[in-house]
């Protein structure tokens, strides 16, 4: 299967004890080979393939979070966005509860780039036809009172 | 199963159950990072 890491991920699996890196290299080694191999939760209620695999270091619990997904091929692959300890989650899900409730964010959340570009698009687009409006306008103005330009 | 064994699993569970319970924003977490620019998938990636 294709994976990929998100920056964030690298940035949290960076900032890890140097043994908990490794023994995150070694789960997701054995993850790849053989996923049932790996302590594993499928995260119920999401409405994509949301899952977390567990391993322990010195009896502390450690996940990492995937999203699977699908390619143009419709071939199975996956981002890994988070991974932390039990602790780190505790802090990370109110933050991102937080971050999602401000108002930027709900807006953008609800607003897709296209949409976006498509209605700038025509807000150019009707301000173009004002202008052309506008200048028919001042054309006939000049003929109706024979206005010449000086 | 030994004390701590039994420990680990309740721990365990009670993490899966609080991680159903945030459904709503790893979802939302999940479509930002699907959504993010400049991902490169491949077969040769490693942790």
């Amino acid at each position: 299967m294709e994976t990929a890491r998100h920056p964030n991920f690298i940035k949290l699996a960076d900032s890890l004890p140097k043994a908990v890196q490794s023994k995150a290299k070694e789960t997701f080694k054995s993850w790849k080979e053989d996923a049932s191999s790996v302590k594993g939760h499928i995260i119920k209620g999401c409405d994509r393939s949301v899952f977390a695999i567990e391993f322990k270091v010195d009896s502390t619990a450690y996940r990492a979070i995937g999203v699977k997904s699908k390619n143009k091929d419709n071939v199975e692959r996956c981002l890994w966005i988070w991974i932390g300890s039990h602790e780190d989650y505790n802090n990370y899900i109110p933050a991102q509860r937080n971050r999602l409730k401000s108002p930027e964010t709900e807006f953008f959340k609800n607003v897709k780039v296209e949409d976006m570009l498509r209605k700038m698009d025509e807000r150019l687009e009707s301000q173009k036809n004002n202008l052309s409006n506008d200048d028919n306008r001042k054309v006939k103005n000049k003929e109706k009172f024979n206005v010449r330009p000086r | 199963m030994t004390t701590s064994n039994v420990k680990a699993n309740t721990e365990s569970k009670e993490w899966n159950a609080q991680m159903d319970k945030d459904a709503d924003v790893l979802s939302v977490i999940a479509k930002e990072a699907l959504e993010s620019e400049g991902i490169v998938y491949s077969d040769d990636d490693e942790w």
